[in-house]
């Protein structure tokens, strides 16, 4: 390669070229002794990583990168696995460059296909492939609804409202801690918390009346609340059984913010596993509590795909975590957390399984390749608060 | 802000204007599609741009631009902020961005 980067350093202008791989690596360099290959390597693995991010951004393959600088110029053109970066002066004939670049681009590439490179990675893009999800459960500990006979009062109360919406064609799921006694045994016997236990959480789509539903179940509405909140959350309650009701439409607000809308009628009685995890993982200031909840998703269901009800869909923790750095940071940050409370909490019969999934979910979060707008975040880092404080 | 926004997309052959922080966060904006995903195509560009020049002694950041296909987008170095621009098909992103360039030197 080194004889077609010393014909594009003939050009008036250019001081300097090299050719790297899509992951950054270098193949040849002709270049002012004065920098250094860690230098190379830090650029060219920053140049690559833009190129190929803005390629995920735009679905589109950008074919040159120009970047004019007060004392001079990088030009880069895509050669496909290859990336060709020119080091010029500032005031550099780009249109005469580029003639003489583009000849030599389409030798080098007939070049390159001869000479089999690139290697070591022989990938085009440098980003980590997206992690294999299980296709089906190892261990299914529990059915669609867990908790067994007597049910509480609330958790009864919050089956009830999802039949009779159900009867009525309007879709409600609960969520929330009654929904994880519903899904998860491992916390069926550990104590509600005093402001939860006559609470059940319902999601909804927006748009769907449930007034009408719950009035005819004896419920009644809490005006001045359903008047002001009324397109987020309604609450309702039961005189005689004093089970709260509260309703949330297409999103629960916290520390991050669970868009719900679109996932409200994947289960059959209540938000589906992904959710209610995340929903757990959401939270930055988690207690002992809010660890044994967590923790219950992941003793008591294995990581799956789509459409495997008793599973969590990885997929739909990857997609929120690869675009948003918050929701990444925060998620990431309470699966470590969890990983070293565990073996102090857990018991050991169940410790194995909830370790590895943990550890599993934590690494396919960490492999996936992220978003233009989680990059972007991401260079901020920790300086930036990411996360909101709930009321 | 907003202004300087209408201003730059006011220059012939610009598309739209979008003016983003370095953290991504969209401060005005001319476009009439996602102006989110244009403000983090400008900011990302403009700081791997950033980072590849300070790794090189290059100086500072005076313009970015990147083509795809027939597209091109020209990220310049506002005060505390990046400019995209997006390019309409057959117009010069040299001519626009020295344009461009001039406008913010003055709106400095």
């Amino acid at each position: 390669m080194r004889n077609y980067l010393e014909e594009i350093n003939g050009v008036v202008g250019v001081t300097g070229s090299f050719l790297c791989r899509s992951d950054g690596s270098l193949i040849d360099t002709v270049l002012p002794e004065a920098l250094s290959e860690e230098t190379l390597l830090s650029v060219s693995r920053t140049l690559a990583k833009t190129l190929e991010g803005l390629r995920l951004a735009r679905h589109r393959k950008v074919t040159e990168m120009d970047l004019a600088y007060e004392s001079g110029r990088l030009v880069v053109k895509n050669l496909g696995e290859t990336y060709l970066i020119i080091l010029c002066t500032p005031n550099i004939n780009v249109s005469l460059l580029n003639l003489t670049a583009n000849l030599v681009v389409k030798k080098m590439q007939e070049a390159l296909k001869a000479s089999g490179i690139p290697s070591p990675k022989a990938a085009s893009s440098n980003l980590a492939p997206q992690p294999e999800l299980p296709t089906q459960p190892v261990a299914v500990a529990a059915p669609t609804v867990a908790v067994t006979a007597p049910r509480p009062l609330r958790l009864q109360a919050a089956l009830d409202i999802v039949t009779a919406a159900r009867g009525s064609r309007v879709v409600l799921r609960v969520m929330g801690e009654g929904a994880l006694r519903l899904r998860c045994p491992s916390v069926a016997d550990k104590p509600s918390r005093p402001e939860e236990e006559d609470t059940v959480e319902l999601a909804a789509r927006s748009g769907q009346s449930v007034e009408g539903i719950l009035k005819s179940l004896g419920y009644i509405g809490d005006s001045r609340f359903n008047t002001l909140f009324g397109s987020d959350r309604m609450r309702f309650a039961h005189p005689q059984t004093r089970v709260y009701v509260e309703i949330y439409y297409d999103h629960v607000a916290s520390y991050h913010r669970l868009e719900i809308g679109s996932r409200v009628h994947l289960d059959d009685v209540t938000l589906p596993l992904a959710d209610l995890l995340l929903s757990q993982l959401q939270n930055v200031e988690a207690n002992e509590e809010d660890f044994w909840r967590l923790a219950a998703v992941l003793i008591d269901h294995d990581l799956g795909g789509p459409g495997q009800p008793e599973a969590i869909d990885a997929t739909r923790v990857l997609a929120l975590c690869s675009d948003d750095w918050g929701w990444c940071k925060t998620v990431t940050m309470n699966l470590e957390k969890c990983l070293e409370w565990g073996p102090k909490k857990v018991p050991a019969t169940l410790l194995p399984g909830f370790q590895q999934r943990t550890a599993r979910l934590h690494e396919m979060i960490e492999d996936a390749p992220k978003s233009l707008r989680w990059q972007t975040r991401a260079r901020v880092g920790e300086r930036q608060r990411w996360y909101e404080l709930p009321e | 802000m907003v202004e300087i926004a209408q201003i730059l997309a006011k220059i012939d052959g610009v598309g739209g204007a979008v003016l983003v922080a370095e953290d991504g966060i969209v401060l005005a904006h001319t476009l009439e599609g996602d102006p989110e995903k244009e403000g983090a195509v400008a900011a990302f560009l403009g700081a791997a741009a950033t980072q590849a020049g300070e790794a090189m002694n290059l100086g500072r950041l005076k313009r970015a631009m990147i083509s795809m296909a027939n597209n091109h987008i020209v990220v310049l170095k506002g005060k505390e902020y990046f400019v995209g621009l997006i390019i309409q098909e057959g117009a010069s992103p040299a001519l626009i961005a020295s344009r461009a360039e001039a406008f913010l030197e003055g709106a400095k």
